[in-house]
C-alpha cells in the first residue's frame, strides 16, 4: 500500500470553509411578565365589557317587566271575559244536553259556598275537542 | 308536648308556617284552595276535633273538593257521556264553536 496513488475522498486543498456550529438561541419576543400582562389585560377588558352589557340587559329586563305590569289589566280583563263567555256557552249546552236526565240541576255548583271559584281548565274546555284543552295546558311552556 | 303550645308561649314561629297552605308563602303567591282552607281552619279553630268534624263538615267538604275535584270531574264526565250518547243517537249536534270549527274570538 505504500506509495501507490489511490483515489481517495479527501478535503479540498485549504480545508473547508468555516461554518458556525455553536448554539443559536436568540432572545426574542415578549418577556413572560408582559405576556401575562397582556393576557390579564385582555381578560379585564372582557370582564368590563361583560359587566356593562349585563347592566344594560338588567335595564332592558326591568323595562320588559314594566311593560308586562302595564299590560296586565288589559290581558287579565280579556282572559276573564273569555273565561266567562266559555262558561256561559257550557252552561247553555249543558241545559240542552241534560234536559232528559232525571234529577240533574243545570249549573249546580259542586261547592256548598256561593263564592266565585276559579274554574278548572277542564271545566272550561269540557265540551270542546281534546286538542284545545291540551293546547291550553301544554301549548306554551315557559321552560322545557 | 301536645298540651303546651311552646311556640306560642315563647312567641316564636319556627315551623308552623309549613303546616298550612294558608301560611306564609314565598313571593306571597296564594295556593289554589287558600280560601277554602282558611274557611275550614277558621271554622274549626279552638273547638276540638270531635266538634269540628260535626260542625265544619261543609267547609271541609268544600276544601276537599277544591283539592281533589272529584265531584267536578264526575259531573263533567257525566255531561260528556250524555253528550256522546245523544250524538250517537243523533238527537244532538254540537254547535260550531264546540267542534273546533267556530271562530275563536278572545
Amino acid at each position: 500500500m505504500a506509495g501507490s496513488k489511490v483515489k481517495q475522498d479527501m478535503p479540498p486543498p485549504g480545508g473547508y470553509a468555516a461554518f458556525d456550529y455553536k448554539r443559536n438561541l436568540p432572545k426574542r419576543g415578549l418577556s413572560g411578565y408582559s405576556m401575562f400582562g397582556i393576557g390579564i389585560g385582555i381578560m379585564v377588558f372582557g370582564y368590563w365589557r361583560l359587566f356593562s352589557w349585563n347592566r344594560e340587559r338588567r335595564r332592558l329586563q326591568i323595562e320588559e317587566l314594566e311593560a308586562r305590569i302595564a299590560l296586565m289589566p288589559l290581558l287579565q280583563a280579556e282572559h276573564d271575559r273569555r273565561t266567562l263567555r266559555m262558561l256561559r256557552e257550557n252552561l247553555e249546552e249543558e241545559a240542552i244536553i241534560m234536559k232528559d236526565v232525571p234529577g240533574w240541576k243545570v249549573g249546580e255548583s259542586v261547592f256548598h259556598t256561593d263564592r266565585w271559584t276559579t274554574p278548572l281548565t277542564e271545566e272550561i274546555f269540557n265540551l270542546r275537542p281534546r286538542e284545545e284543552l291540551l293546547h291550553k295546558r301544554f301549548g306554551f311552556m315557559w321552560y322545557v | 308536648m301536645p298540651f303546651v303550645d311552646i311556640q306560642s308561649r315563647l312567641g316564636i314561629n319556627v315551623d308552623r308556617w309549613i303546616l298550612l297552605q294558608s301560611g306564609e308563602q314565598p313571593n306571597k303567591r296564594p295556593a289554589r284552595c287558600h280560601a277554602f282552607e282558611k274557611e275550614w281552619v277558621e271554622c274549626s279553630h279552638g273547638i276540638g276535633q270531635t266538634r269540628a268534624k260535626k260542625e265544619c263538615q261543609q267547609e271541609f267538604e268544600d276544601f276537599y273538593e277544591c283539592m281533589h275535584r272529584q265531584k267536578t270531574h264526575r259531573r263533567l264526565y257525566a255531561i260528556r257521556q250524555q253528550r256522546d250518547k245523544m250524538i250517537k243517537e243523533g238527537t244532538y249536534t254540537p254547535p260550531a264553536h264546540h267542534t273546533g270549527k267556530g271562530n275563536v274570538d278572545p
